[in-house]
């Protein structure tokens, strides 16, 4: 079954979208993460064009951020103060990165931006994630000392500092805030949420408990998503609600049954699988950066004349 | 006598009055019809396609060897233009990227052409660009920018490609040297706009007759909707992406929590 996406201005067919948004419901149901850096890249290799995808895949995350960070409101483990602080450093980042969009798919730089930005993050954060789940897999039978978050003394210097109780933390707000614009710039660039890159901040830079990271996380997106949203729809028109609808259907699907999927595999052989995942979309991205095109001229339309 | 005479002032009318003389005679002319003269463009669209129908209404003056057949028929279907930018890559550091830019003012996101012959055995060069038949004489570029070969014909490849210029059709067949019928093929990824259709009569190469007529795309429906709400009120539109997509984790938390074990 065909259907014609009005932003978009193709004819997709329903099932591989609901089929795309499913598997990465299902993964992202797995692993905890959003899974906008699986389906933004997705949604390029299907031929949907990139300010589109990035746009439709936050207002995608919306949906899917919310109804994770429910049950962290149920269970009390967000952090609304830092969650705040997240939010706003967030908004501001995200205002930037929509202008770098406009301003770049202008020049006809902006599919370079996306790749670099997908190659750098995915395969940073993949390789980490694969030699530390390995070095964990080899050590599965020790018990592993659980990391705690150090507090970086230059971070104990820095003035503005706050009471976080939630996060039982008494520190400065500046890093929160540049790690939320950070994530919010992101988020407006590459069309992801952000979670992959804000969680082992928080942990490690913040040095917050790990039982709030994730709400805490999710509650920030939520926002910063929502307000990236606004901001592709009203400058850029590259929202496009039949899709965001569609990966929806699938994705909320696909998160109940990667989330009791999850439940029977190891920790331990997920982090590694997500690894393999994540440093697999990197890599064909990267491919493409360096192998000679097929078409080397490509057309940008402006407007109708 | 009177016949003769009468014969006579009609020759010398003929030879020193040449502009009463044609209005006697009648060209040749076409009679087409569209088979819609409108394609919508709703959810379940998927690519379209519509029949041009025509007939040669012959000249009456049998004598003029240009009102009588073999005739040529052109027809070209042009669809809205566009502002475009084309990029070329280049590698540098081993990464390809756009380096060098040309502007377009205006390039049709839809050209077909099809006809009796190909354009180049029924029409000569000088009529081709006379009438602007061709996909490469509606590229407009800015004046003093010298669009280079190179990208002109990336255009017309990455076009051919994407099935929205479309050259090597079936031949058209022209039975009893009066009627035709050919059908054109409208891709997906079509533009909302008013498609111009243009059948030309040739002969000899040079073009006797042009009949033109429009065909209008439009999205309608929750498409036309939804576009319109996402270009004019783009915040409200926003809003609504928004909210629809709050609903949907909200509902499925809901689920989750009925069939949680």
């Amino acid at each position: 079954m065909q259907i014609y996406l009005p932003i978009a201005e193709m004819s997709v067919n329903v099932f591989l979208i609901i089929g795309l948004g499913g598997l990465v419901g299902i993964l992202s149901g797995m692993f905890g993460v959003g899974g906008g850096f699986l389906m933004t890249p997705l949604l390029f290799f299907i031929g949907i064009p990139p300010a589109v995808a990035v746009a439709t895949e936050a207002n995608q995350i919306v949906g899917s951020s919310f109804s994770g960070a429910l049950a962290h409101f149920k269970r009390k483990t967000v952090d609304i103060k830092m969650g705040s602080i997240l939010v706003l450093g967030g908004l501001i980042g995200s205002s930037i990165g929509v202008q770098v969009f406009k301003v770049l798919n202008e020049i006809g730089q902006l599919e370079l931006l996306i790749s670099i930005c997908y190659v750098l993050f995915l395969g940073v954060i993949g390789s980490l994630m694969f030699f530390e789940s390995l070095v964990a897999l080899k050590n599965s039978k020790k018990t592993i000392k659980s990391r705690k978050g150090k507090h970086h003394s230059w971070i104990q210097g820095l003035p503005l500092k706050m009471r976080f109780r939630t996060s039982n933390l008494y520190i400065s707000v500046i890093p929160g805030f540049i790690i939320g614009s950070i994530v919010g710039l992101l988020a407006a660039i590459m069309g992801v949420g952000g979670g992959f890159i804000m969680v082992p901040a928080m942990i490690y830079i913040l040095g917050m408990p790990t039982k709030v990271v994730v709400g805490t996380s999710l509650f920030q997106i939520i926002f910063v998503t929502g307000f990236t949203t606004l901001m592709h729809a009203t400058q850029n028109y590259t929202v496009d609600i039949l899709l965001a609808m569609l990966l929806l259907i699938g994705g909320v699907t696909g998160a109940q049954i990667g989330t009791r999927l999850g439940l029977k595999l190891q920790a331990e052989q997920l982090r590694i699988l997500l690894a393999i995942m994540v440093l697999g979309v990197c890599l064909k991205i990267m491919i493409e950066l360096f192998i000679t095109p097929s078409e080397l001229y490509s057309i940008n339309r402006i407007a109708v004349s | 006598m009177i016949v003769n005479k009468l014969k006579i002032s009609f020759l010398v009318i003929l030879i020193f009055l040449p502009g009463i003389a044609v209005s006697q005679i009648i060209a040749p002319s076409l009679v087409t019809e569209l088979s819609k003269k409108v394609i919508s463009i709703n959810v379940n669209f998927t690519g379209s396609k519509f029949h041009i129908f025509g007939a040669i209404k012959k000249g009456i003056n049998k004598d003029a060897p240009l009102d009588q057949p073999p005739f040529d028929i052109i027809i070209e279907v042009i669809g809205p233009s566009h502002e475009i930018d084309i990029y070329k890559k280049d590698r540098y550091y081993g990464i390809w990227l756009n380096s060098q830019q040309q502007h377009f003012t205006s390039v049709p996101s839809f050209y077909s052409i099809s006809g009796t012959r190909s354009i180049k055995d029924a029409v000569t060069p000088i009529e081709q660009s006379k009438a602007q038949i061709g996909f490469s004489q509606l590229l407009k570029y800015e004046t003093g920018n010298i669009a280079t070969p190179q990208f002109i014909n990336a255009i017309l490849r990455i076009s051919k490609n994407q099935e929205s210029y479309q050259t090597d059709l079936n031949p058209i067949t022209l039975s009893e040297n009066t009627l035709f019928s050919t059908e054109v093929q409208l891709p997906i990824n079509l533009t909302e706009g008013n498609y111009n259709v243009k059948i030309h009569l040739a002969r000899f190469g040079e073009i006797l007759s042009t009949k033109q007529d429009t065909i209008y795309v439009r999205k309608v429906g929750i498409e036309q909707w939804l576009y319109s709400l996402a270009h004019q009120n783009s915040l409200i539109y926003g809003m609504i992406a928004l909210l629809l997509a709050i609903s949907f984790g909200w509902l499925a938390s809901r689920i989750s929590r009925v069939f949680k074990p």
